[in-house]
């Protein structure tokens, strides 16, 4: 049992010495310029990919070990204060959806820069020769790497405690973790921090991946892998906070060291379960500083537009034009636009939560997810036939709405962003261990419609009138009374309260609805394609009805719809000529983000006001 | 509200008719219509992510059966052209793919997947488009065993077959505990499962202490490895591999878990999963693989030196395979005479291929194919600068397949 | 020369403006009051004195030299000093980092050429009640300790203009007296003060002349006597 113990705990420590490390950059890096920095993960991978080509470049000779020690992690670092200075810097004033977007799409492109350069096989990175092999503990051996990096952490902790203490840099990072503007009020250059922030935060991300390099495979996937386990630590511990890093980092290392002895089963659920506890119970964190209320709707209602008329007659053109289709197009383009629809409608859903709600889902794919479980599950376990199967499905989207909403909405953007994504992952990693049920991997397949719907082109009709009922009912919501109230929340939440607007419950309500039309949405893609994974709870699939809001325009009704059409059209087109379409689409969202943050139809209508003369130019002009 | 200038009432018919026209102009073409264009062969399959170690060399090898095949004047007359897909490992971009190539590029076969979890998706469409796929490495049992149907066949030898093959030989050694560490999804599990059902039969005395089933990709193994090495058992049986693999023994190895008990690794001597590992590579394994240094059959040498010529490198598992399934389908189709589904279904049941590891035959009742596997212990090469098997022995898939009734039996449990 | 000069200063939130062409001047070593209610615009004439708010139209003029539009951290280089109404003390740094933060650091004093500026020496000589708190934690201050650490921090940067919003906002009487003193000591060793007030008369017995504010317009300007003497702006705007 000792020997268990020991052995157990060890490696939990070690663990958790890289993941303080890398935790600590992200901490560190949103603590002073309030950005959570997805491709922080990427840096790390960056450098074990350095690491490699430097031993394979130094091999033999006595200096690999030192300059490997020194270049690796400064590279990195460099290419991270690079970033700042070019991308970042542009969207620091930036609505939050829009920075984190704009650091996904670097993710997107590292990730295939990487796989451009050295290749998809997975590398080996040898243990450097003073550190190979392993000690005797209690009679066995452990490998004495480890005890390296158990040895590491705490100097490096040491060494970044000297920084933030002793230094002039540390305490201007303190002062500004706290109040950024104040600190430049008192002549502090703040871009110049920023910049040195980044830096630092990289380097550490670097120095982590270095040293995790000879321990690992080192592969293309192990930015994601990393940057999930790092955010966790991070807001478990508080976002900003140091110490919080190292107590997250030892938390979550030896939950899953002890996880998976004596959980096995749950221990993937464990470390999210955790995150989400936290959250919920404290939202910034363990040794976090609680944040006030702020209204970041407003930043969001800033970049809206009206979006394309609302008159019934084009619309209607619209509708009726589709309708015809099938007598003019071969299948697979109705299967295509089937897909596009649902879509549409899940980006619709989104959207209502987002534009209107002001609420910043990073999770949505959850809700998309069950409503096609749901409906897998009815038909493959319950034997339910279609109608009755599909009517039923998106009511599970709706429990799970409910409950991840009663919990989420008190939060604040940020927060409620990383709660709603943690949740998102419980319910992928539910329905992805949960194997006798869900069919873990497999997913459940056969899941098909009713035979009068079987033809592509009747369930093409099915699909288009089942969205053209959701949109138009999402479009009455936003109009009624309860949707205004819903904007005036979302602009300033503090005004709306003393107006008497119950706030949460309204948001409550709001996440409901966007969860219920998710549930749809997901309903109607997995009839079309007899199947379901958990790939469709995956955070990608949160992330696309993102890029297509962004794509098409934040907070109008007609923005969703055409960012879905061009994002399925991009990824229909892109796909059959380049395998590098998420670097594609990773250029495209920088692209958006920092030169069209109003979407395709607001620059359009933008456009087109410039030359009309009924518009107000002040309205259309970017905000200062 | 401000009325709209009147113009942009169209905007929203333009933009839907913009969509639908550039849809149907720049999107996937249509198949060719008339007689003397290629033969088209739909092959999706993992090239990107941790499986492109083996899909790499396995379309290597296509292609260059396609080639050799046209050059003899290809099948039924006409060229032989092959769509290759990249799934990314997810069943529901496999599923996207068969649709595409089914529906708008009218592809007379479907091929390939690597993930069983890819290989049962694409299985489940084809059985409902009524299309042929011939599953070249999806390896979980059920593919044609109980979710098995008429148009589904498989080249490879299956979770059952390997899991077989390596119990008979555990079944000789003294150990009785038994540890599994393996992905956690269907090939992980499924090849554990074959090797312990037939254990068991084989040596009824054999115990289970440790069991771990991480996610694929997990890359971090060091707390499974304290867990397995606490329980004490004298043997650890992995399904991993592949990045997740290499991780494991950098990780394992410090903490002397190849000392302390003895490692059975399906796939695991496959040059795919060996070679990255150099000089570290683990020695005395007990794995199935594939020794092409070692096979010298003259059918087989010639394999190999096409292959180096074509490509600079050795052949892979994956380049067996690869190449075998292109000869397979290019004989289903000269033997069928028509590109008619119905019948190239019945025309591949039965059907014998002759390859350059010798004459494998698709069982009619089953789909499977009777290609075996090398079984064989790990050992360096400090000659190489990697790992190579030894005492290897090539098992031949009638050896370790069931019986008619027994997969009967099997398909009846699945329906 | 003026030390400051703001010129048709119009400032907006967003959508909705809030200050509509203040233009105001300050002397060289005189104490200026901004004055008017809650909500008149006083803090916001501050900021975007600061440069912390956009500014829409207008111009803002140091020693002669057009500042308008430069970024806060330059214009504090440049000799502005800004405390906040809300003090906006750094909670988790101790006195001793909250006042290093507001330091020239050691590059840019000796570039600047001032050896007399203000130092860690000078600054407890003016408040001797932080002297004795060097390493406590600014969170733990008392309010009116927390105001004296916020000028205090502010002046570690040399300023010649100091903008000091609401300094007496929640503090006890004792802690006013003292406050006042200080300042005055402040206008004696050469400094410019922008001081805006809702207590009038703590105001008017500093400064030498006043801009009364309302809803972000200026609508009396004046010295002080001049203020105390009309009774219609004093009735009608400040209540006392
Ligand atoms: N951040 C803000 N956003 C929107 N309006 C604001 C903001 N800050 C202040 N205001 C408004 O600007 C006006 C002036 O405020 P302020 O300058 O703080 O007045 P004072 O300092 O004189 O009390 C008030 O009507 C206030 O409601
Ligand atoms: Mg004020």
């Amino acid at each position: 049992m000792l020997h268990l113990i020991l052995f157990q705990g060890l490696t939990g420590l070690a663990n958790a010495m890289f993941l303080f490390l890398t935790a600590a950059g992200l901490s560190l890096i949103f603590g002073v310029t309030r950005i959570i920095n997805f491709a922080h993960g990427s840096f790390y991978m960056l450098a074990a990919y350095l690491t490699y080509s430097l031993g394979t470049l130094l091999a033999g000779t006595p200096w690999q070990l030192g300059v490997t020690l020194a270049v690796a992690p400064l590279a990195v670092a460099l290419l991270g204060g690079l970033i700042e200075v070019i991308l970042l810097r542009r969207v620091y004033a930036a609505p939050t959806l829009h920075q984190l977007l704009l650091t996904f799409a670097l993710v997107l492109i590292f990730g295939d820069a990487v796989e451009y350069v050295w290749g998809e096989a997975n590398l080996s990175v040898p243990i450097p020769a003073l550190l190979g092999g392993s000690v005797r503990l209690l009679g066995q051996p452990f490998p004495l790497y480890y005890l390296g990096v158990i040895g590491f952490g705490p100097l490096m902790a040491l060494l970044l405690w000297l920084l933030m203490t002793r230094t002039r840099w540390g305490i201007l990072v303190r002062a500004a973790t706290q109040d950024r503007e104040m600190v430049t009020a008192l002549g502090v250059n703040q871009k110049r921090l920023f910049t040195t922030v980044f830096i630092v935060g990289s380097w550490l991300a670097g120095f982590a991946g270095m040293l995790a390099a000879p321990m690992i495979s080192v592969n293309p996937g192990m930015d994601t892998t990393v940057i999930v386990e790092a955010f966790v630590v991070a807001v478990i511990g508080g976002m900003g906070s140091f110490s919080g890093s190292l107590l997250g980092a030892l938390l979550i290392g030896e939950l899953k060291a002890f996880g998976i002895l004596f959980f096995p089963r749950i221990s993937l659920v464990l470390v999210f379960a955790l995150m989400a506890v936290v959250l919920v119970a404290r939202p910034w964190g363990l040794l976090g500083k609680e944040e006030p209320l702020t209204a970041e709707g407003g930043e969001l209602a800033a970049l809206q537009h009206e979006g394309l008329p609302v008159r019934w007659r084009p619309w209607l053109a619209v509708f009726l034009g589709l309708l015809l289709l099938p007598a003019v197009l071969p299948p697979f383009y109705l299967i295509i636009l089937t897909e596009l629809f649902a879509a549409a409608l899940l980006a619709a859903s989104l959207n209502f939560l987002l534009g209107y709600g002001g609420m910043i889902s990073f999770g949505h794919a959850a809700y998309f997810g069950l409503g096609s479980y749901g409906a897998g599950l009815l038909v493959v376990r319950a034997g339910v036939g279609m109608p009755l199967a599909f009517l039923l499905a998106p009511l599970l989207a709706l429990a799970g709405a409910a409950l991840y909403g009663a919990l989420s909405v008190r939060l604040s953007s940020i927060y409620f962003a990383m709660l709603t994504l943690a949740f998102a992952q419980i319910t992928y990693t539910i329905a992805y261990q949960w194997y006798d049920l869900t069919g873990g991997d497999n997913g459940l397949l056969g899941i098909w419609p009713h035979p009068t719907l079987a033809d592509p082109s009747v369930y093409y009709w099915f699909a288009l009138g089942v969205t053209t009922l959701c949109l138009v009912a999402l479009f009455c919501v936003v109009r009624s009374p309860f949707g205004q109230s819903l904007r005036a929340i979302r602009d300033n939440p503090l005004r709306a309260q003393s107006l008497g607007i119950s706030t949460r419950l309204h948001q409550w309500i709001a996440f409901l609805m966007a969860g219920l039309f998710a549930g749809i949405a997901g309903a109607l893609f997995v009839f079309q394609k007899g199947s379901t994974f958990p790939d469709y709870l995956s955070v990608e699939k949160s992330i696309e009805p993102l890029v297509m809001i962004l794509l098409g325009g934040i907070g109008s009704l007609s923005g969703p719809l055409v960012g879905a059409a061009v994002f399925k059209l991009l990824d229909t087109i892109i796909t059959q000529y380049t395998q590098y379409w998420q670097a594609l689409l990773g250029g495209i969202l920088v692209l958006l983000v920092v030169n069209f943050p109003r979407g395709i139809v607001g620059y359009v209508l933008q456009l087109w006001s410039r030359r009309g003369p009924t518009d107000d130019p002040d309205a259309a002009a970017p905000r200062a | 509200m401000s009325s709209p200038p009147r113009a942009m009432r169209f905007l929203p018919p333009l933009a839907a008719l913009l969509l639908v026209g550039s849809l149907t102009l720049l999107g996937p073409g249509a198949p060719p219509g008339w007689a003397a264009d290629p033969i088209l062969i739909g092959e999706i399959n993992s090239y990107s992510g941790v499986a492109s170690a083996f899909t790499a060399p396995y379309r290597e090898a296509i292609k260059m059966a396609v080639e050799e095949i046209n050059a003899r004047g290809g099948a039924l007359g006409r060229p032989i052209e092959v769509l290759f897909r990249d799934d990314k490992l997810r069943p529901d971009e496999g599923i996207k793919h068969a649709q595409e190539l089914v529906v708008q590029r009218q592809v007379a076969i479907l091929a390939g997947t690597f993930s069983s979890a890819v290989g049962l998706a694409v299985s489940e469409f084809a059985r409902r488009a009524k299309k042929l796929f011939v599953a070249a490495e999806p390896l979980t049992d059920v593919l044609t065993w109980q979710k098995g149907h008429r148009y589904v066949f498989r080249v490879r030898p299956n979770t059952y077959e390997q899991g077989r093959m390596l119990a008979e030989r555990a079944a000789k050694l003294p150990h009785r505990r038994y540890a599994v560490i393996g992905p956690n999804y269907e090939y992980g599990r499924k090849a554990w499962e074959g090797f312990w059902n037939r254990l068991r039969e084989l040596k009824p005395g054999v115990e289970m202490v440790a069991e771990y089933w991480p996610k694929l990709g997990e890359g971090e193994y060091s707390s499974y490895i304290t867990g397995i090495l606490n329980a004490k058992p004298e043997v650890v049986y992995t399904s991993l591999f592949g990045s997740d693999w290499i991780a494991f023994v950098k990780q394992a190895s410090p903490f002397g878990l190849f000392q302390r008990a003895f490692v059975i690794g399906i796939l695991l001597g496959e040059p795919e999963y060996i070679e990255p590992l150099g000089m570290s590579a683990p020695e005395g394994m007990l794995v199935t693989g594939y020794p092409w240094y070692a096979i010298d059959t003259p059918a087989h040498t010639d394999f190999v030196k096409r292959y180096r010529e074509r490509t600079g490198t050795p052949p892979r598992q994956g380049s067996l395979v690869g190449y075998i399934t292109l000869l397979s389908i290019a004989a289903a189709i000269d033997r069928a005479g028509s590109l008619e589904t119905e019948k190239l279904v019945t025309a591949m049941e039965d059907l014998e291929v002759s390859t350059p590891i010798g004459p494998i035959r698709y069982r009619g009742f089953d789909h499977q194919s009777t290609m075996g596997a090398w079984i064989g212990t790990t050992k360096r090469d400090p000659q190489r600068g990697f790992g190579i098997m030894i005492d290897w022995r090539y098992v031949p898939g009638e050896e370790v397949l069931p019986g008619k009734e027994e997969v009967e039996k099997m398909r009846q449990a699945g329906q | 020369m003026m030390m400051l000069e703001v010129t048709n200063l119009e400032v907006a939130y967003g959508l909705s403006q809030v200050l509509f062409g203040i233009s105001l001047r300050a002397g060289s070593g005189e104490i200026v009051a901004l004055l008017g209610r809650n909500g008149a615009g006083k803090s916001t004439t501050l900021k975007a004195i600061m440069g912390l708010l956009p500014i829409r139209e207008g111009h803002i003029h140091l020693r002669g030299r057009e500042v308008t539009g430069q970024p806060p951290y330059i214009l504090n280089q440049l000799g502005i000093g800004y405390v906040p109404e809300d003090r906006r003390i750094f909670h988790g740094l101790t006195v001793r980092e909250n006042l290093l933060v507001g330091a020239l650091p050691e590059r840019r004093r000796s570039k600047r050429g001032r050896q007399d500026g203000w130092d860690f020496e000078r600054v407890f000589e003016l408040f001797p009640l932080l002297s004795g708190l060097v390493e406590r934690k600014a969170g733990t201050l008392s309010g009116g300790e927390q105001q004296m650490l916020s000028i205090a921090r502010t002046l570690m940067g040399n300023p010649d203009v100091l903008l000091l919003d609401e300094p007496t906002e929640g503090l006890a009487p004792k802690m006013v007296h003292a406050l006042e003193a200080q300042i005055g000591k402040l206008r004696d060793a050469g400094l410019t003060i922008l001081l805006s007030e809702q207590r009038v008369k703590f105001a008017l017995r500093l400064a030498s002349q006043a801009y009364l504010l309302e809803r972000g317009r200026i609508v009396f300007h004046g010295g002080t006597e001049e203020l105390m003497a009309n009774e219609a702006v004093r009735r009608a705007h400040l209540m006392v």
